[in-house]
């Protein structure tokens, strides 16, 4: 009898599909733009993928929409719905951006369009949403703005109740504190929204400006979808702020420079910023050359900050300090040309580097430091951008 | 008494022949900007050639200098003398027939400085490669865009003369994918026409032999040194889609090393009377289970012949071959470049560092060969934008 149990416990979880894939998760990639002069990338849309729980090994991918260059998304906080930007120049008359809606079917991971609006500006790059459920966030690269999206009670988008584009004098490349041989180009430039996300609180809302070197805080009113300003917080000229990372407690933002390849170390109260000490670098001691560093992960127990070189194509660890501060420990090899954003996954395990170039996203076991070893394990998908899980 | 004058010998010595740490120093080629078209592969922020002083003892590189501007001097050929350097101009702008150009300079061997000789056009688009015949009398041209291969005759007083020959060989289009690619492999261009990687000497000077990486094949030429004619002795087929791009000769000249480009995998071949026969199967230069796009670019045997390097692209590793008595290579380790897209590799005279020339990070980084072959990171970097190419001057 006792045997048989055993057979019908085996039953049940082949039943249930294969139990080591409890885990999935959707990938976003660049992909070619009929409309564009040049193609984004090799990818085709939005793909799912198992995760094997034991291993962070990421198998099956399946593309699940066709969709113009889907380099960032978010999920809803119910998993019901999922938003990706659209990265392109070319939507509607004024060459904008565009943002996705698509209903999620949780069983099978399936993705159904809902519709597409225009994100506020071209290049989108990131979106968020905020803690109402209410609005979605959108930050324009090349539009240089940020925008408001209502989120309708069908998950469907609707028009920008605001679009911030900020003004002001050009901003600037070679950041005095870059590193030595690093060339950041020439051209002056306006602002350029890299991401725009909430605080832990839910009370404000951030916003890194990568071209103007500043961080803007709002608060959204959830009434008429406007932004108003609290702050403006300005950055190293040409250290181009790009994407941040808030403590659990939301008192300090870790911000990742691009252009200098550096992390500065904020106090966050009253939708303020206050610097503490000085910035640090996320490249080793003594690198030389030219580097951009992308996505900056913080993990749940607010210990270890993961930051992305590009061109030295390293993940860098970093641990938060007793006084607050922080140092690097180590630079872990991507395997993979120019790692475009970083993921955890749910349970603090794994670390996933979307490597653009090289066409892979490659698979790192947290250690008990808290840095990445590589697990050995590659998964072939065209100019990945972007990895959500889908719990 | 002894010890002074033993003393005052060796500083008046070492100052007679500048700081003995620097014995050694190198010209770095560099990729400089296409105002054509900025986003063209051959395309960077360098100015020319630059000189480095080399550390005997760290292997490290300082006191970076531009000693010629020139456009994308992208490959370089020392003469054996020393006193001559030849540049490819890796550009499609040289003349009425958009060619490519290589310029030839007298090495001033004290101070490193480079004077231009002249100018001439390489026999095709995007000359990627040059090399010295083993006779020294001819320079050695393979173009990428152009599909050529040229023969450019070297003057008594170091100058290039125009072309005695230029080989452009037809046929079928290049297939754009190889069988054995890694899961993953991004698109290659469709119909491939003939891309001209490599040309070299085999080391007994008797043979040429030719990387094309278009429509995947590797010739082999015997050079007239009275016509400067090349005259085809063998063409062996590589496998389609593989984009034979770098090879390399044990120190005996029996056995070619290939690289593919395209499917990143290195494959031997034994080299008798002008001909290549495969041995054994091709091995991966990428770690077991790789998945993803791989683009393979220099290859380099080691002086002893023991350990063959190639470097990657996509992945930034370079990766160590060990090779058996039978000539055949195993692959022992991929080492992390320390910075995106190795363009080439370089091995110091004395065998003891190895250079990656990390185009798009604008830098150099240094590794010590260890015990097995196997390069270890120095922690030493080289600012240099769009580093394409490193040769020592001894």
């Amino acid at each position: 009898m006792k045997f048989l149990t055993t057979v019908a416990a085996a039953a049940l979880i082949l039943g249930s599909a294969n139990a080591a894939f409890a885990a999935r998760a959707y990938i976003g990639t660049y992909t070619k733009d009929p409309a564009a002069a040049r193609s984004s990338g090799d990818g085709e849309g939005i793909y799912l993928a198992d995760i094997d729980e034991a291993s962070g090994a990421p198998s099956n991918l399946k593309l699940m929409a066709k969709t113009l260059s889907p380099s960032w998304i978010v999920l809803s906080a119910d998993h019901k719905f999922l938003y990706a930007v659209n990265e392109i120049d070319t939507y509607g008359a004024a060459k904008s951006g565009s943002v996705t809606a698509f209903a999620v079917n949780a069983a099978t991971g399936a993705l159904k369009q809902l519709n597409v609006v225009d994100s506020g500006g071209s290049i989108p790059c990131y979106v968020s949403i905020h803690p109402s459920g209410k609005f979605l966030f959108v930050a324009n690269y090349t539009g240089g703005s940020y925008a408001v999206i209502p989120i309708k009670a069908d998950g469907s988008l609707g028009a920008a109740t605001d679009v911030v584009k900020p003004d002001g004098p050009m901003g600037v490349y070679n950041a005095k504190d870059k590193p030595k041989g690093m060339f950041g180009g020439m051209e002056p430039h306006g602002s350029r929204g890299h991401m725009i996300l909430p605080d832990p609180s839910g009370q404000y809302v951030v916003g890194a400006d990568a071209g103007r070197d500043q961080i803007f805080v709002w608060k959204l009113d959830a009434n008429s979808g406007k932004l108003q300003q609290v702050s403006v917080t300005k950055s190293v000229p040409g250290a181009a702020p790009r994407h941040f990372a808030f403590s659990p407690d939301g008192k300090t933002l870790y911000q990742q420079q691009e252009q200098d390849s550096r992390l500065t170390v904020y106090g966050f109260a009253g939708g303020k910023l206050t610097q503490k000490g000085t910035s640090i670098s996320t490249l080793p001691a003594g690198f030389e050359g030219s580097n951009t560093t992308s996505e900056l992960l913080i993990d749940k127990a607010g210990k270890h900050l993961y930051g992305a070189n590009r061109n030295h194509d390293t993940i860098a660890t970093m641990t938060v300090q007793g006084d607050g501060s922080v140092k690097l420990v180590a630079n872990t090899h991507t395997e993979g040309t120019i790692p475009r954003s970083l993921t955890l996954d749910p349970a603090g395990k794994f670390l996933y580097s979307m490597n653009q170039s090289a066409d892979n996203l490659t698979t790192f076991r947290l250690d008990s430091n808290g840095v990445p070893k590589f697990t050995g394990k590659f998964l072939g998908i065209g100019s990945p951008a972007v990895m959500v899980f889908l719990p | 008494m002894k010890f002074l004058r033993a003393t005052v010998a060796v500083t008046a010595l070492a100052a007679l022949f500048g700081d003995p740490a620097y014995a050694a120093r190198a010209y770095i080629g560099t990729y400089t900007p296409n105002l054509a078209d900025p986003r063209a592969y051959a395309n960077g922020r360098g100015e020319g050639i630059y000189l480095a002083n080399v550390d005997d003892v760290t292997g490290a590189l300082s006191g970076l200098k531009l000693v010629a501007k020139d456009r994308s001097p992208s490959w370089f050929a020392l003469s054996a003398d020393h006193k001559f350097l030849y540049a490819t101009n890796e550009i499609d702008s040289y003349g009425p027939n958009k060619s490519g150009s290589a310029t030839a300079y007298a090495v001033d061997t004290k101070s490193g400085a480079l004077k231009k000789l002249n100018t001439v056009d390489s026999g095709g688009a995007g000359p990627a490669y040059i090399s010295i015949h083993a006779s020294g009398k001819f320079a050695l041209v393979a173009n990428y865009i152009g599909g050529s291969f040229s023969v450019l005759p070297i003057k008594p007083d170091g100058s290039l003369g125009e072309a005695s020959d230029v080989v452009k060989p037809g046929g079928l289009a290049g297939s754009a994918s190889a069988v054995d690619a890694p899961p993953g492999q991004g698109p290659a261009a469709l119909n491939r026409p003939t891309h001209g990687h490599m040309i070299a000497s085999d080391p007994s000077g008797q043979y040429v032999v030719g990387d094309d990486a278009g429509r995947d094949r590797i010739f082999v030429w015997r050079l007239n040194t009275g016509t400067g004619k090349l005259q085809e002795v063998s063409v062996t087929n590589a496998l389609a889609g593989s984009a034979p791009r770098h090879f390399g000769f044990s120190p005996d000249g029996k056995t070619l090393y290939q690289i593919g480009e395209y499917n990143d995998r290195l494959t031997t071949y034994g080299f008798a009377d002008g001909k290549l026969t495969p041995k054994g199967r091709s091995i991966s230069a990428l770690p077991d289970g790789y998945q993803g796009s791989g683009s393979a670019s220099r290859l380099l045997v080691s002086a002893s012949g023991k350990n063959v390097y190639s470097a990657n692209r996509t992945h930034n590793s370079i990766a160590t071959f060990a090779v058996s008595a039978d000539g055949l290579a195993t692959k022992l380790a991929n080492t992390p470049t320390e910075g995106e897209h190795p363009r080439s590799l370089t091995i110091d005279p004395g065998g003891k560092f190895l250079y990656s020339l990390n185009l798009r990070a604008d830098s150099i980084a240094t590794f010590r060969i260890q015990l097995d072959g196997v390069p270890r990171f120095t922690g030493k970097f080289l600012a240099v934008n769009a580093p394409a190419v490193m040769v020592f001057l001894p």
